[in-house]
């Protein structure tokens, strides 16, 4: 299949080679993967499709590039969903203390793991020390790899990790103490 | 790997994680894509053009001397809307459409994941319309507005502009919508049903018409504003001459710098 994009390129330099240049393919056979990634990574099924159509649409419109210039075109997607996600949620924090709108004026969704402490433990979690979490108990990658990824060194994705970790075993004990 | 880790690792396996993909998400992506990269190569003409007549201006100045600079340099404002054109023709847009049925993906089984349909972003009428040169290149935030938007506007009348993607999840009626900016993701334009705009923050480097914007001293902007609090971030200032309207100055407590900058409308409505 060619693409609407790869007919669309307008820079020649930018046309990239036609093996490759396939972004409609990749978007088909990447979406399940990358959708469920920002589910984990956002703690919301609509959080996480808003952050993976925002991310592939910037690569889409440099896909040549992209693919040219990481080989990997699914982790710099997955890359840049991580970053783009913390960039946002610095912004909405910011203003959730200008204004008291709602980050979604929209309905309520009923999320599956309400009843999991594990997971509302992980969504209290802030950002980073989530994504930081998420790379590793879902990307599986190591400390080195987290901060590439992340763009941080290798001490702070320590730091966050045990941060979030202490977090998470509080709100644990917290929660099973509740229970009794 | 202890307990924690064990759980960690079942939890992000859970097959509630999967979600289905609608069925037009992939066609939605492109389109959205080939939008963005449009936008973007009508920036990066509009720019090499006033690059090429400052530079064609500079030339002349060395080489005929100044009388006739100022001739050439009239012309950028001519050829930046007549070259920031996109090479594509709109008519080949492809028809971007809401989904209306989800396709299960391979990796998911479960008849009750949820369903996300990736939304249209920018706007659906523009398929036959000429490339919308999006809000981004408005730079000033204030006093009634940004770009073609205005505190106050309806919902209708934000979405008439042409330069917002409507919200990811239906809203009710009688709620408060927000809609984000065309080619302006993390942007906001937050519309009250009663009130109408009630927050527009463009999420790109602005400033307001006093030029406070992000980088400025807070000295500077206490200057302008006599309500700014440099004590308390973000401070909430009234616009100049304005009896309804206000920007959120948001600034970094160390370096004393701002680092945003919303304006905001009727605050009790959403």
């Amino acid at each position: 299949m060619t693409s609407v994009l790869s007919r669309a390129a307008v820079h020649p330099a930018d046309s990239g080679d036609n093996a490759v240049d396939d972004f409609g393919e990749f978007v088909r056979a990447a979406l399940p993967g990358l959708l469920r990634y920002g589910y984990a990574l956002t703690g919301n099924p609509h959080d996480g499709a808003d952050l993976v159509q925002a991310v592939l649409e910037k690569i889409g419109a440099r896909w040549s590039t992209v693919v040219r210039s990481t080989g990997d075109p699914l982790a710099y997607a997955r890359r840049a969903m991580s970053n783009t996600h913390i960039s946002w949620w610095r912004r909405r924090r910011k203003e959730s203390l200008v204004a008291d709108l709602p980050e979604v004026a929209g309905p309520s969704v009923p999320d599956s793991f309400d009843n999991e402490p594990l997971w509302q433990a992980l969504r209290a979690l802030p950002q980073r020390q989530r994504a930081v979490i998420v790379l590793r108990y879902y990307e599986g990658l190591s400390e080195a790899e987290i901060a590439e990824t992340l763009r941080i060194s290798t001490g702070t994705v320590k730091s966050q990790a045990s941060k979030a970790m202490a977090s998470l075993r509080t709100r644990l004990g917290a929660t099973a103490e509740g229970r009794h | 790997m202890d307990d924690l880790e064990e759980e960690l690792t079942r939890l992000f396996q859970d097959r509630r994680l999967d979600v289905q993909v609608a069925a037009d998400a992939e066609k939605t992506v492109v389109a959205g894509a080939r939008r963005v990269r449009r936008n973007r190569i009508a920036l990066v003409s509009a720019a090499g053009v006033v690059a090429a007549a400052v530079l064609a201006t500079g030339t002349i100045v060395l080489t005929h001397g100044p009388s006739k600079s100022n001739q050439v340099a009239d012309a950028p404002t001519l050829s930046v809307t007549s070259t920031s054109t996109d090479t594509t023709s709109p008519g080949t847009t492809p028809q971007v459409q809401t989904p209306s049925a989800a396709t299960t993906p391979p990796a998911s089984g479960r008849a009750n994941a949820p369903t996300v349909m990736t939304s249209p972003r920018g706007p659906a009428a523009s398929t036959s319309k000429p490339a919308v040169v999006p809000a981004v290149t408005a730079t000033v935030l204030g006093p009634n507005g940004y770009g073609p938007f205005r505190l106050g506007m309806t919902a209708e009348q934000v979405v008439a502009t042409g330069q917002v993607n409507q919200p990811a999840a239906p809203v009710p009626a009688g709620q408060c919508v927000t809609y984000t900016i065309g080619g302006q993701p993390g942007s906001r334009i937050v519309v009250s049903p009663r009130s109408g705009v009630v927050l527009i923050d463009p999420s790109i480097k602005v400033h307001t018409p006093e030029d406070v914007g992000e980088g400025t001293n807070i000295e500077i902007a206490l200057s302008h504003y006599r309500d700014f609090d440099a004590q308390k971030s973000p401070s909430v200032v009234a616009v100049p001459g304005r009896t309804s309207a206000w920007y959120s100055i948001s600034y970094d407590m160390d370096t004393s710098k701002v680092t945003g900058i919303i304006l905001l409308g009727s605050q009790t409505e959403c």
